[in-house]
């Protein structure tokens, strides 16, 4: 049964992320990245992590994607450049590339053996709660520095000059 | 819910080890906000000069927290030897830039309050970056430098080069920590920790999962410090950008994006020296020789000395290579000597930039001393010291890699150094002989000359020298530094 559900769940996440890579209408994009959005929340959910579900569906699926339809709607479409056709010549030296080292990695992996996880997490947000706080503070701290220096930046860089 | 359960594990950090950091972080802030009140005419004299103080604050500071080692912050913040150093030198440097900062810009038509306190925020980026064995840590003061990087470059108003060298370094470096962070997640999966010390020392059955983790890690800060064959954005960054922001580039930028790899330089030779000496020593010959031959055809100043900054990236990466002592304390010498030759060199392209009618050709350089004699010394010097002349630093430093890499009996990664320090002769004595066998081909005359711009050339100039002439001084902290690291 959980190899079914992470099964249809999976196959939804691949579908929609080659579905938000391949269509050309920008629109249609986003909505192919809320599903597969929301195929991610599920795998969360199937995991047991229903934290991380929930953030996901509450940053992601609202917030970003609001975010990036509003973006997608003041662009000037009619500037933008067109699609071009596909790159013949890089795709001809990219594919057997990435077909290698995708090959060596999928061998890596397979072989390699992993840490085990220590314990089972019992109760998620006060887990998530308390690591953040101890443990990931100052990484945390620090996100929030940068997420500053790059809003500082866009803004400085996309203002009209006067 | 029991308030002290929640409350318990809640460690009060040592912040006398963060001392240094957090003086830099008020510093910003303190600018950001006054950044939004001053007017524009106060703010050229007010910024700067806060600035400067706050980083006169945080040096002084540093001599505090080294007093103290240890880690904080749940062991993610580690200050030791090196760390502080590094810090010594990146708030030198950026000292410095301060004093060329206004005056090019203003020549440039465009200053940009906000410059001030974005350097300061990148500083605090590398300073983190440069103490920390963390890879959440690593990752996200990578990402601040960075990102600091990429809009300090794009700030020449109305220049093409310059947005297109931002957007080449933001989409390279984009790469390159999405590259990073995928080793690193490779990393956690083999030993279930974030803590590059523990990951090293976890005794794990197979390697498969370190392996792939070390490698995109590596590869990540590969394409950071402009190793051959991931420099491609170096050029372009370094050339569009504005020159005392180049000049933080590769002197601070350099300095920080190395010291992860420092760090877990003596860490992986425990495991994979054979495999590491290898592979090291063919990409730093590579860069030596790629980064020397392609400056020698470089008709363009700035372009020349980014050329030769992948090519001290290579000296560097070949004594990285080596996996005795000797060779960490080569490293790190020379990571510290290249801050200082390389702000040197691009902060008197900078001074130069701002005379009329000046396009940064090398043609120009020629009869470089009839105008500006003091200018055209402090240059020859930089140039001599980048080729490693002596009594300058990168005759040390060279020498140290030599005998390094002797130690390790690699001979052909020393005669690689040679050869390539040869070919890098035709480029730098060139510009030498530019400036002082010829004739001058135009007038050049810089306008408004300061006292702090001519102050931090000739500290520098005599920096360059002091270091090598008496090297006692930095040698009592670079010693300590390479043994605490290998004592692990």
């Amino acid at each position: 049964m959980e190899w079914v559900i992470f099964g249809v769940l999976a196959f939804w996440l691949l579908v929609s992320v080659l579905g938000a890579v391949l269509v050309k209408n920008p629109v249609h994009s986003i909505l192919f990245f809320l599903s597969s959005v929301l195929a991610m929340a599920g795998l969360f959910l199937s995991l047991g992590a229903e934290l991380l579900a929930g953030l996901q569906i509450i940053i992601y699926a609202v917030a970003i994607v609001v975010f990036y339809v509003l973006v997608i709607t003041t662009i000037p479409w009619e500037k933008v450049k067109r699609f071009e056709g596909v790159y013949k010549k890089e795709l001809l030296f990219g594919i057997p590339v990435v077909l290698v080292i995708f090959l060596l990695m999928g061998s890596m992996v397979l072989r390699g053996r992993f840490a085990q996880p220590v314990g089972v997490v019992e109760d998620n947000v006060r887990e998530v709660g308390r690591t953040l706080f101890t443990s990931y503070l100052f990484p945390f701290e620090v996100a929030s520095v940068i997420l500053l220096v790059a809003m500082i930046g866009a803004i400085l860089l996309g203002r009209k000059e006067e | 819910m029991d308030i002290k359960e929640l409350i318990g594990p809640i460690e009060l950090p040592r912040l006398v080890l963060f001392l240094p950091e957090l003086i830099v972080l008020i510093t910003a802030f303190v600018l950001f906000t006054l950044d939004l009140i001053l007017s524009g005419r106060s703010k050229r004299i007010v910024l700067p000069s806060l600035s400067a103080i706050g980083y006169v604050l945080a040096l002084m500071s540093v001599g505090v927290s080294a007093q103290f080692r240890g880690d904080t912050f749940y062991g993610s913040f580690t200050n030791d030897a090196l760390a502080s150093l590094v810090k010594i030198f990146a708030l030198l440097i950026a000292l410095t830039v301060l004093a060329f900062a206004g005056r090019y810009f203003s020549s440039k038509r465009s200053f940009y309050g906000e410059f001030y306190y974005m350097l300061a925020f990148t500083l605090l980026g590398a300073m983190i970056l440069a103490s920390s064995y963390n890879l959440i840590i690593i990752y996200v003061s990578l990402e601040l430098v960075s990102i600091g990087f990429y809009i300090l470059t794009a700030l020449l108003r109305g220049s093409f080069i310059s947005k297109e060298g931002a957007f080449k370094y933001l989409i390279l470096g984009g790469l390159s920590i999405a590259l990073a962070s995928y080793g690193a997640v490779f990393m956690y999966i083999y030993a279930g920790s974030i803590d590059l010390r523990e990951i090293f020392t976890y005794e794990g059955e197979d390697y498969h999962y370190l392996v792939l983790g070390i490698v995109f890690f590596l590869i990540g800060f590969a394409l950071k410090i402009g190793a051959v064959p991931f420099h491609f954005w170096l050029p372009d960054a370094y050339q569009g950008a504005p020159t005392p922001v180049t000049a933080f580039m590769a002197s601070v930028g350099k300095l920080a994006f190395f010291i992860p790899v420092v760090r877990i330089m003596p860490l992986i030779q425990e495991k994979f020296s054979l495999t590491w000496t290898l592979t090291v020593g063919v990409i730093a010959a590579a860069t030596m020789l790629y980064g020397n031959l392609v400056a020698l055809v470089q008709k363009d100043i700035k372009r020349l000395l980014a050329y030769s900054s992948i090519a001290h990236s290579g000296y560097i990466l070949a004594a990285v290579a080596v996996t005795k002592d000797i060779g960490m304390k080569a490293v790190i010498y020379f990571l510290v000597v290249y801050a200082v030759m390389a702000a040197g060199s691009f902060f008197v392209v900078a001074m130069l930039e701002r005379a009329e009618g000046w396009e940064n050709r090398i043609q120009e350089f020629s009869g470089l001393r009839f105008n500006l004699p003091y200018l055209a010394f402090g240059f020859m010097i930089y140039m001599f010291a980048l080729l490693g002349v002596p009594p300058t630093v990168g005759f040390v430093g060279k020498t140290l890699v030599f005998m390094a890499l002797s130690f390790d009996q690699l001979w052909w990664l020393a005669f690689v150094v040679i050869l390539s320090t040869a070919i890098s002769t035709g480029y730098y004595v060139r510009l030498v002989v530019l400036m002082y066998m010829k004739d001058r081909e135009k007038e050049v005359r810089v306008p408004q000359r300061g006292y702090a711009e001519a102050l931090s050339l000739v500290f520098l100039t005599i920096l360059t020298v002091a270091l090598a002439v008496v090297p006692e001084v930095i040698w009592s902290l670079v010693a300590p530094a390479s043994e605490t690291l290998f004592a692990r």
